[in-house]
């Protein structure tokens, strides 16, 4: 294999983002003293670098594989870099005020959450197997070590401890099912596993496979956090520092449902097996959202809450992978619904943490849902974007996540598909959330606030204002004009929908 | 007997026992040695795919060394996170770690 | 059964019991010599299957590099036997061992079946002694296998090996950050975070 400069501009987003992790490494080695707001501004610079060079890509990008069938750099690649890179910004943007509050901002938080965005982004751009796997490990690893990030903090330990013993344990299981695809087909790129796939080698070798498959979905269930592998994420995402908490729980969905896609929608053709496949994901998608949301209705600390809120909607997600397993005609419709959720997730429920992270009482972070009591009058703004956060997660019209949601339902009820019960569920389910998130709407406009000593406090410095402003003028965007967005994620689905075609010739 | 079933029966076994470990061990440091077998487990299959299946390409012998690297990068952040949890709380039995809910 | 036969059976056989005492004994000093053993398993095995760089190297980085570091912590932890505690031992000890039996019948079923549907060999076969020579495939004569995984791993696997610098820079800082004593104490703004134990 030979590197052109074409290869090399071709991933060079991912290539930005890595030296950018390095270059913040070496300012903070070389000048300890240096403002991490400065660090945080330049990460947010390169960023924004990144993104423009990934925006070349918008929305075709380009189908042929690069570097020996590693990186796709398609408009699938694109849009999800994109999303990844928005998330790693606003996450950066939101965690400043709060670190220098806890006493804990040093130059390596920076550089994780760049290598993070970098794991993510490779894993959404691979094109083999081993390239998935290392993107999901240096994701997780630097996921674990933010996790643990407030060494001082029992909590935070603990949470490091619990995320980074399942996730191994998760990564073994993933790895397991690799081996066996390897085994199936000779190769791990995913075009060979597809023509391997595709050919079809008898029974025997179709259990191999199909376990193998098992393995992998453990693996990427554990990831985007989907019942029954979703016992870790309300402890880590309490545990953890709320900035990094946020960062996690958009980027690691984001990165985590972009490989699951890809890899289900490319490397595993023929429509029994699809049919099968898609029969299991459509029962871990049903209990997910069963459990996510009934779970989260007792709950009384809003971190816990929204970790069950994203249990729940990584649920949601897992319908539109129904859907593009299941409909070989049209499976696009469900890729593109997929592209859509993440994007809106990642905006809305970055603005939840952003209010959040913005929330103080007596030197303590305001965790406790009672206490929002009265906070929509002290503070009209945040209140405000607060419950229009809280009213898009649950999916009210006209904002973003409503569109989310009848975006899936769509593509779900293709008589193809052929699961009527999952949308029942869907819609079933989004009702009780709305008694969880109207909730937290509800104590902060009908109860009395508190006054004096207890009252809480609310900071916004400029980054966390230019971070909430950001989601929240996301969020409103895609409300109201969703149509931009998905005819382009529509044609980037066409796109990896025809790379799949490709793969068979 | 076949050759390739007979590794990966072994790798099964060794696979389950690495399970069973994660699952009933407390101390957090043998938990991460459950899943060294684990991981060990995996690359046993991988080898023994590329040596019964084309003997021309070496690409699993290639993924084992990649897993290798995996397998040292988690036992070092893995470690010192354990290192971590024991000076804050003087032990890393896992069932007693109970600030948060397990 | 024949010489060659038991020795793999014996080789694999020990692999396992290794594997079981790593798990079963309540001393994590001894677990980790335990896990020593199964790795060197794993090499002889690796050898019969003619990686031969691969058994180098499960002594050098698993059994050298990566044990020592599990005997450090052990013993800087100063570790001693586990507490058992009945009371939740029990259950959890039936639930872990239903979930291994079902993920061990998962995956005998998932894998026994294949190796019929292709053509057999004997387990001799791969486990001969000359198979343990170094064997460069046929049109690459003169190319050792080592020679030839070094190419492979900096032509077609290029993008994932620089992959595996960052997997390890960030263990790095992972290692560095959270295990390192005390970090520099930055200058704080007023209105910190207040209680710390």
């Amino acid at each position: 294999m030979q590197i052109t400069p074409r290869d090399i501009w071709n991933i060079s987003p991912h290539l930005v983002v890595a030296a950018l992790g390095l270059i913040i490494l070496l300012i903070d080695a070389i000048w300890p003293r240096i403002s991490k707001r400065q660090l945080a501004n330049l990460a947010l610079l390169g960023l924004i670098g990144a993104g423009a060079l990934q925006a070349r890509f918008w929305p075709r990008g380009q189908v042929t594989p690069v570097l020996g069938g590693m990186i796709v750099p398609d408009g699938y690649t694109a849009f999800f870099n994109l999303v990844l890179l928005v998330g790693a910004g606003i996450s950066l943007l939101l965690s400043t005020d709060y670190l220098e509050w806890d006493g804990s901002a040093h130059g390596e938080y920076h550089a994780l959450v760049l290598f993070t965005a970098f794991g993510g982004m490779v894993m959404a751009a691979a094109g083999h197997l081993i390239v998935v796997f290392l993107g999901l490990e240096i994701l997780s690893i630097s996921l674990y070590i933010l996790a643990g990030y407030q060494r001082e903090r029992r909590e935070s330990q603990e949470a490091a401890l619990k995320y980074f013993l399942l996730g191994a344990f998760a990564s073994a299981f993933f790895l397991y099912g690799m081996a066996l695809v390897y085994g199936y087909a000779g190769s791990l790129d995913l075009h060979a596993i597809a023509r391997a796939a595709g050919a079809g080698q008898g029974a025997a070798a179709n259990q191999l496979l199909l376990t193998g498959i098992g393995l992998l979905l453990v693996g990427f269930g554990f990831k985007v956090a989907v019942v029954p592998f979703h016992i870790w994420t309300p402890d880590v995402y309490e545990g953890a520092p709320t900035s990094a908490t946020a960062f996690m729980s958009v980027v690691a969905k984001a990165a985590g449902f972009a490989a699951f896609v890809r890899v289900f929608a490319l490397a595993f053709p023929g429509a029994d097996l699809r049919h099968q496949v898609g029969a299991v994901v459509a029962s871990i998608a049903m209990l997910t959202m069963v459990v996510g949301n009934t779970a989260a209705v007792l709950q009384t600390n809003i971190k816990r809450l929204l970790a069950y809120s994203s249990i729940a909607h990584a649920g949601y997600i897992l319908v539109g992978v129904v859907a593009v397993l299941r409909n070989p005609a049209a499976p696009a419709e469900g890729v593109s619904a997929v592209l859509f959720y993440t994007l809106a997730y990642t905006f809305m429920n970055l603005g939840a943490f952003a209010v959040v992270l913005a929330l103080r009482r007596r030197g303590e972070e305001l965790l406790n849902i009672e206490e929002y009591a009265g906070l929509g009058f002290r503070y009209p703004w945040l209140g405000a974007l607060m419950a229009l956060f809280m009213l898009s997660l649950a999916g009210m019209p006209p904002t973003a996540g409503f569109f989310a949601k009848l975006y899936l339902i769509r593509a779900a009820l293709s008589p193809l598909v052929g699961m009527w019960w999952l949308v029942i569920t869907l819609a079933l389910t989004s009702v009780v959330s709305f008694y969880y998130y109207i909730r937290v709407v509800t104590v902060m406009y009908m109860r009395p606030a508190v006054e004096g000593e207890q009252a809480p406090q609310a900071s916004a410095g400029p980054h966390l204002g230019t971070g909430l402003a950001l989601a929240a003028l996301g969020t409103i965007l895609l409300g109201l004009i969703p149509a931009g967005i998905l005819q382009a994620a529509q044609q980037i689905a066409e796109g990896l929908v025809e790379l799949g075609g490709m793969a068979l010739r | 007997m076949d050759p390739l079933n007979a590794f990966l029966i072994v790798s099964a076994g060794l696979f389950s026992v690495g399970v069973f470990g994660v699952l009933t061990r407390r101390n957090a440091v043998a938990i991460l040695m459950s899943i060294e077998l684990m991981l060990n487990a995996a690359n046993l299959n991988l080898i023994a795919f590329a040596r019964f299946g084309d003997p021309t390409v070496l690409a699993g012998q290639v993924f084992a060394i990649f897993v290798l690297t995996v397998a040292a990068a988690e036992a070092a952040v893995g470690l010192a996170i354990v290192l971590c949890v024991y000076r804050n709380i003087r032990h890393i039995n896992v069932d007693d770690l109970h600030i948060l809910k397990w | 059964m024949n010489v060659a036969n038991l020795g793999f059976f014996l080789v694999a056989g020990l692999s396992i019991v290794s594997a079981g005492f790593v798990i079963f004994h309540p001393n994590p000093v001894r677990s980790a010599l335990f896990l020593v053993v199964n790795f060197i398993c794993l090499a002889i095995l690796y050898l019969t299957l003619n990686a031969q760089l691969l058994a180098a190297l499960q002594v050098i980085v698993y059994a050298g590099a990566i044990m020592v570091l599990f005997l450090f912590v052990i013993m800087l932890l100063n570790l001693g036997g586990e507490r058992a505690r009945e009371d939740a031992l029990a259950g959890q000890k039936f639930a872990g061992g239903f979930l291994a039996l079902v993920v061990l019948g998962a995956l005998s079923v998932g894998l026994y079946q294949v190796v019929s549907a292709k053509e057999t060999r004997p387990v001799t076969d791969a486990w001969r002694l000359e198979q343990m020579r170094f064997q460069a495939p046929p049109g690459k004569e003169g190319e050792v296998q080592i020679a030839q995984i070094g190419s492979e791993l900096f032509r077609n696997y290029l993008y994932p090996f620089e992959l595996t610098s960052v997997l390890l820079l960030v263990g790095l800082i992972g290692a560095v950050l959270l295990a390192k004593r005390r970090l520099p104490e930055q200058s704080q703004p007023e209105g910190q975070r207040r209680d710390r134990p």
